[in-house]
């Protein structure tokens, strides 16, 4: 596995527009240029509706933008739905916040890893479940592959759709809120992992979340997205340490004091600001 | 003027809450917090007399100022309930109706605990909708659920909440749901009028940046049993129990630049059911021996607070 390099130029999502155009269309994503580089982590912050999952799931070539470009190591997409495209699939894998809605309930979840590289004819029988074996230790899950999803917490169930992603090989694996619906405790577990992952095969992560915390703990660069347009992007440490859009600073303004001292400390300054 | 002694709350099969004491003065905030499945919800459920089959509250009493709700009947309970006590649920758009138009659902309560006809209740509403910051009341006391968004639903739950002036608010996860500039005015809106009000408010939350945000005291819960007991600064500067150490050391905020590996807590919360022995976070703490075998009580620390650990204190 090696990590690889996605661009995106000028992507635009419409949806709805109505009959003939009475209504004007959502522009749930509208003209967003980025460049994932190769074994790099890259955040998408934004509040709900901001397009950051539309463009996940246009980068991840599951949905096919109205117009602009995605290029993977150079090369667009072939056209969804063909042969071509079901191949290029292992290549860019998806985490959902949901593990329990992404797995099977009705088979153990290393039959599961297993049938994903089936279904890429990858290695024979019995090298795969050699692999399942080597994935399910490397994420945590060693000797629990018998186990259905309901035998699983919801921590180990998203350590086994890691598994499952990478079983695949990636070059790109897009979170889309992978970690939001886990305890922080839990949470952390899950961070660490997938940082040993990307130190280890150098995978590419296109990161995206609500949670601010997260996104600068995990990425690399950040993007800011709102509206459906980025307004902000650069090196994840600058961006959040030295905000420079507006909605940018009111997003960092918004989030909760780390401790109650930092709070007052935050409510004096708003008041002499006020004064 | 809330007293909750030794509630335990659970199935026929498993305990869900333990032995919880929780006292609470008027004015107050106590932010309850732990993680999913630690008993924080059912804590509030079973103070508000909420719980649903099969969960029952087994033992344990809860005063509210002079009258012990749990031996009151249901139709004394629930006249307490919606005048001096309200509940603020995370998803708001789910405990509206959503065929009856929101300005009507705030309107009933009025109707139904003070006594008001429905033209003064309507007047109420929209009052209350311009205190709770909900633009043009006068016609979203006329908007279907569906047409707000969640946080304007969340808005119209505090003001249905706050209709009757209650002495005592439980909100649970009152913001969870809500992006965070909405849920800055959120917290800043139960703030204000609370100090307005002087209303007590039960917070239960998993978010540690909320409860800097608005706790005066916080409970620290952890498999059905409250660990930690302290003021909010205390909590934040010098946490003596290891769960509480370790929520803290793995949290990731915006403000700071944590460790390149985090400091995770290894293992998961054990279910109710399969709760160990003695002290229920031995399984995953560092410093766990054979005296955590025996259940440690909630003893006063020479800090101020309570802990219930053998070996509390230490670095953080």
């Amino acid at each position: 596995m090696s990590g690889g390099e996605l661009v995106l130029t000028d992507i635009v999502r419409l949806y709805g527009g109505g009959w003939f155009g009475r209504h004007a269309p959502v522009r749930a994503v509208d003209g967003v240029s980025l460049r994932l580089e190769p074994g790099k982590t890259l955040g998408i912050v934004g509040e709900s509706g901001s397009g950051k999952s539309t463009l996940g799931r246009i980068a991840a070539g599951i949905e096919v933008p109205t117009s602009g470009r995605v290029l993977l190591n150079g090369k667009p997409y072939a056209p969804m739905g063909s042969a071509a495209w079901r191949r290029e699939r292992a290549s860019i894998q998806v985490i959902w916040q949901d593990p329990s809605r992404a797995l099977d309930p009705r088979m153990p979840i290393g039959g599961q890893i297993e049938e994903a590289m089936a279904a890429h004819r990858m290695l024979d029988r019995a090298g795969r479940l050699a692999r399942v074996g080597e994935l399910l230790e490397l994420v945590g899950l060693g000797g629990l592959g018998h186990r259905y999803v309901h035998q699983l917490s919801g921590g180990q169930q998203q350590r086994a759709v890691i598994a499952r992603a990478l079983s695949l090989a990636p070059q790109i694996v897009v979170c889309d809120e992978a970690v939001s619906a886990l305890d922080v405790s839990v949470q952390a577990q899950i961070i660490n992992l997938l940082n040993d992952l990307k130190a280890r095969f150098a995978i590419s992560y296109l990161f995206i979340s609500h949670d601010l915390g997260v996104v600068r703990h995990i990425s690399d660069s950040v993007a800011v997205m709102r509206e459906g347009r980025i307004v902000e992007t650069g090196d994840a440490q600058a961006v959040f340490s030295a905000p420079r859009h507006p909605y940018t600073k009111a997003l960092l303004a918004a989030v909760p004091a780390a401790t109650p001292a930092e709070r007052r400390a935050r409510e004096a300054l708003s008041r002499m600001e006020t004064a | 003027m809330l007293r909750i002694e030794g509630l335990t709350v659970g199935t026929d099969s498993a305990d869900l809450v333990l032995d919880v004491d929780l006292e609470l003065a008027p004015g107050e905030t106590l932010c309850l917090v732990g993680e999913s499945g630690c008993g924080k919800s059912q804590t509030c459920l079973a103070a508000m007399g909420l719980t649903a089959h099969p969960v029952k509250r087994k033992s344990g009493a809860v005063r509210f100022f002079d009258t012990e709700l749990t031996a009151l009947g249901e139709h004394e309970f629930s006249d307490i309930r919606g005048r001096d006590l309200a509940m603020i649920f995370q998803d708001a758009s789910a405990a509206l109706n959503p065929v009856k138009r929101v300005g009507d659902q705030v309107a009933e309560v009025l109707c139904v605990h003070r006594g008001l006809s429905r033209r003064e209740a309507m007047a109420r509403a929209v009052e209350l909708f311009e205190m709770v910051g909900i633009p043009q009341p006068p016609r979203r006391v006329r908007a279907y659920p569906h047409e707000l968004s969640g946080g304007m639903c969340q808005r119209v739950m505090i003001a249905m909440a706050l209709a009757c002036r209650p002495r005592l608010i439980i909100a649970d996860e009152a913001t969870t749901a809500l992006d965070v500039t909405t849920q800055a005015q959120i917290l800043r809106l139960l703030k204000s009028l609370q100090a307005e009000t002087g209303a007590a408010m039960l917070f239960v939350t998993h978010d540690l940046g909320v409860v800097a945000e608005i706790a005066d005291r916080v409970a620290v819960m952890y498999s059905g049993r409250i660990v930690e007991l302290a003021d909010a600064d205390a909590l934040f500067t010098a946490p003596q129990h290891p769960y509480t150490q370790g929520l803290l050391a793995c949290r990731l905020h915006v403000s700071s630049t944590a460790p390149a590996r985090l400091d995770a807590i290894e293992g998961t919360v054990p279910t109710p059911a399969s709760r160990p022995q003695g002290c229920a976070f031995r399984m995953r703490c560092l410093r766990a021996s054979e005296t955590c075998h025996r259940l440690p009580a909630l003893a006063p620390m020479g800090t101020g607070q309570l802990v219930a650990c053998h070996f509390p204190g230490g670095a953080a």
